[in-house]
């Protein structure tokens, strides 16, 4: 069993918790549908429970499915409707992918919380990373699942929030450093920047090349799928003996919008968000996180005038980073 | 007499222990001995049906007060949480034992006795789960404890008894100290309110334990469809007789309350309640036998006058003990006579048992059979042969009425015909006379027709009425003769108008003397010249009176 740590029981609180609510409040202006894994002790919903609405809990051990729909009942987390499946994440997803009676596809999703145990890269014996191909598959379920919406009530605009946790440590035979250098690099007009990227140490600063690249990916990919994405700084802590990094973004889908979804951020940008540390005892090399943010003061002169989530959800104009 | 007894000293201990925390095989008392083949039949003949198992649960959390049950058929589980009292650790203890149930002895927490006579529901699902667990906490308590019934392991000693020398064989005691626990929790406030009080009953793993159950479970609309027919979920708001129905059973049936289902399964989340039944025209609160001091059943029966119901699935009248159905719905069908059978699907219905001596049977198809359950299926039809005696009376009614709507629509195109015609000025005298005849005899046949036909026709009717009366005020009135009687006798004269309105119109003599009234009217106050007209009119009218 996945037992939370400390440093992802604060995270969920100062960090996740408030974006979640400002999504909910002024993005999608009500409860959010999960989908996700939320463990047996259903930890991250506990905290975010005030802002979630149906829930597509995924887990991956059938003997901790029970715990999971149990724990949920007890929260009250069953009222506005609670759907569990057993199974490993990636599978299920590339399953449903190509289902077209798939529970997966009769929801748009509000709220990813894809809390993965290991790494992003990690590839068979054939060589397919098949965690990268499940991300993808997810992010064409949820433009099927929104382009198939009909009828007078179908949105012209749906937005979500997409929360992944990685472990830094991948058995990835040195691709992500390979991606980092080359394509990324290739992609940074600014000189300065490029030598810092390039200049990378490639050890000891692992969650800095899971960070680059896990948030160029994750842009680009679903970007070409017609997503606009606005990714927020990742954060990055211990847990046990492993190094996790925290991502988070918020994306959109506009029926009128026809092809790639707009670039918010340029590659530049996303590689100049700092990357915030939370630890238990000593926090902060890149940012201090003291206190929770408050993003609903933060977004309050906002409200009404966003037609575009990146003016919703900047984080660098609270000046805490 | 209350059969509980005050906890003992293990027990206590016990409760100690599960109030620290700790997990520890739990005690359990029996009656006697039995041997633990009894798992085997009784939960292989009682619970064939998966959709039984669900019952149990339900009806469990129905019997605790609850008002609102979480359905969640997901994951491969099958969870029922409520909103009702909770179990205290004897109870939830208690829910082990066989044959002997608090629902009977205790008739302050549980008023309807026609329940848990048999007290085997908590293992009904020893078929086709792993295990069963009891999650519960009572308001006021911040632990909550969960009781674990491992039917797996059950399964296994069930067997590995079989082997055993005879003076080492388990009995039913020994196998459920070994294969339940307790397990007890503090509860986190923030979380959980202290206040708030809920049992969570989950069948754990039956897709993996019985592929069959779990097919049948997981079709969401046929479970819908059993639960719906099965308890006796709240109406539908829009039902108008919904609060008329919950305050008479409310009122007789012990125990009795209303209360919803939300079912959330992978198709999503349904509110399941009782529908509203739009086309029934009303409704009859009964006691069974008819005004009886201490009746057997109480009831409604809800009646649509001019044919079945549309609702297919609420034609009928319906048993309930303890809020489940009983059987089909054809509860006092052979009331409704062989030559008038098809009266039967215009009524809808309930009959709820409240005499404890009488029991349904396991399958819950029927009553056994006893005097009383006898007694009861004859007054129940006794009550069906009323109402369908009645509705044969509506049914001449209805064809009265049938034939009376046809003939007010048949009048109002006449009168609409005819009125244009009024507003010209006659051009001679058999004209106008001609028009006199026909609106008074539209509007004696509007009259009579207006009797029997229902309110929004009458209504209807009687503003062409009044609109006859007003163009025969023109016509023939007051106004009218004014302008050619310039010199009125007696102030006090009546008008034609005056004359149709104190006159029924209903008969043929009396429209004679309606019109021999007309006469005289016209002979006192107007020139000789109207009593042609006069005399023509009474011609006319008795070439058209009947």
């Amino acid at each position: 069993m996945f037992t939370p740590s400390d440093a992802k029981q604060r995270l969920r609180k100062i960090w996740d918790a408030p974006i979640i609510s400002a999504v909910s409040e002024f993005i999608v202006k009500g409860r959010l549908n999960y989908f996700g894994l939320p463990g047996p002790m259903v930890e991250d919903i506990r905290d975010w429970k005030q802002y979630v609405g149906p829930i597509f809990a995924l887990e991956r051990n059938r003997q901790d499915v029970a715990s999971l729909c149990s724990n949920a009942a007890a929260l009250g987390l069953l009222q506005f409707g609670f759907h569990c499946e057993c199974g490993e994440l990636d599978d299920f997803v590339i399953r449903c992918a190509s289902d077209g009676q798939s529970t997966l596809k009769k929801n748009w999703f509000h709220l990813l919380n894809l809390d993965y145990c290991g790494g992003w890269i990690y590839k068979d014996a054939a060589g397919n990373a098949k965690r990268v191909a499940a991300f993808d598959a997810l992010v064409q379920v949820q433009r099927d699942t929104f382009f198939a919406q009909i009828g007078a009530s179908r949105p012209q605009k749906s937005y979500g929030l997409l929360l992944m946790t990685l472990n830094v440590r991948s058995d990835d035979k040195g691709e992500i450093n390979r991606y980092v250098r080359r394509q990324i690099a290739d992609e940074i007009p600014d000189v300065n920047l490029r030598k810092a990227v390039m200049g990378l140490p490639e050890k000891g600063h692992e969650h800095w090349l899971l960070r680059y690249y896990v948030m160029h990916n994750v842009v680009e990919k679903m970007s070409s799928k017609g997503f606009r994405v606005y990714a927020f700084p990742p954060l990055w802590y211990r847990s046990g003996k492993s190094g996790l990094v925290h991502f988070t973004f918020v994306f959109g889908l506009d029926r009128s919008v026809v092809g790639a979804g707009q670039a918010v951020q340029t590659t530049g940008t996303l590689l100049r968000l700092p990357m915030v540390t939370l630890d238990q005892r000593n926090t902060g090399t890149c940012a201090r996180l003291d206190e929770p943010l408050s993003l609903t003061k933060l977004l309050a002169p906002y409200h009404g005038l966003l037609p575009h989530i990146e003016e919703v959800v900047s984080l660098q104009r609270r000046g805490a980073v | 007499m209350s059969k509980i007894l005050p906890l003992n000293q293990a027990e206590k201990r016990l409760l100690e222990q599960v109030e620290r925390g700790d997990k520890s095989p739990v005690f359990v008392e029996l009656p006697r001995a039995v041997g633990v083949d009894i798992l085997d039949t009784v939960s292989g003949d009682l619970y064939k049906d998966a959709f039984h198992v669900v019952r149990e649960l339900i009806q469990n959390s129905y019997d605790e007060n609850a008002e609102n049950v979480e359905l969640l058929v997901s994951g491969g589980t099958v969870l029922v949480k409520d909103d009702g009292r909770g179990m205290d650790f004897r109870a939830l203890v208690g829910t082990r034992r066989l044959s002997e149930s608090e629902k009977v002895y205790n008739p302050e927490r549980y008023p309807n006795p026609v329940r848990g006579f048999r007290k085997l529901g908590i293992y009904s699902g020893y078929q086709i789960a792993r295990r069963l667990e009891l999650r519960t906490k009572q308001a006021g308590n911040e632990f909550e404890m969960t009781l674990y019934l491992n039917f797996e392991k059950m399964h296994t000693e069930v067997v590995a008894n079989r082997q055993r020398q005879e003076e080492q064989r388990w009995d039913f005691t020994k196998l459920i100290e070994n294969c339940t626990y307790v397990e007890g929790r503090k509860v986190n406030p923030e979380e959980v309110p202290l206040q708030g009080s809920y049992t969570i009953a989950q069948l754990v793993d039956v897709e993996a334990t019985a592929s069959a159950a779990w097919a049948k479970l997981s079709d969401s609309k046929v479970l819908a469809n059993y639960v719906v027919q099965t308890f006796s979920l709240d109406f539908d708001k829009a039902f108008l007789h919904r609060a008329t129905i919950h305050a008479h059973l409310t009122k007789y049936v012990p125990g009795f309350h209303p209360f919803t289902i939300k079912l959330c399964t992978a198709e999503g989340e349904h509110v399941l309640k009782r529908p509203a039944i739009a086309d029934v025209d009303d409704i009859k609160l009964v006691r069974v036998p008819k005004n009886a001091k201490n009746p057997l059943a109480v009831g409604w029966i809800g009646r649509r006058k001019d044919r079945a119901l549309d609702d297919e699935s609420a034609r009928g009248i319906v048993f309930k003990v303890g809020g489940i159905t009983i059987g089909d719905r054809s509860a006092g069908r052979e009331g409704a006579s062989a030559d008038h059978y098809y009266f039967y699907d215009r009524l809808t219905g309930e009959f709820h048992v409240i005499d404890s001596e009488i029991k349904p049977d396991p399958e819950r198809a029927s009553f056994n059979p006893s005097a009383k359950a006898e007694q009861l299926s004859n007054a129940c039809d006794e009550i069906v042969n009323d109402i369908v005696a009645y509705a044969r009376e509506d049914r001449k009614a209805i064809s009265a009425q049938t034939s009376s709507q046809k003939k007010v629509t048949k009048l109002i195109k006449r009168w609409e015909a005819l009125k244009p015609c009024l507003d010209e000025p006659p051009k001679t005298k058999d004209a106008l006379i001609e028009r006199a005849v026909d609106v008074a005899v539209c509007l004696r046949e509007m009259k009579t027709a207006q009797l029997s036909v229902p309110e929004k026709m009458s209504v209807e009717a009687g503003k062409n009425i009044q609109e006859m009366e007003t163009m025969l005020v023109r016509a023939f009135g007051a106004g009218a003769l004014a302008r050619t009687a310039t010199k009125a006798p007696d102030k006090r004269r009546v008008s034609l108008l005056d004359c149709l309105r104190r006159e029924e119109l209903t008969s043929s003599d009396t429209l004679l003397s309606f019109l021999k009234t007309v006469n005289r009217v016209l002979e006192e106050e107007l020139n000789a010249s109207y009593k042609d007209i006069v005399q023509a009119v009474s011609e006319r009218w008795k070439a058209h009176a009947p």
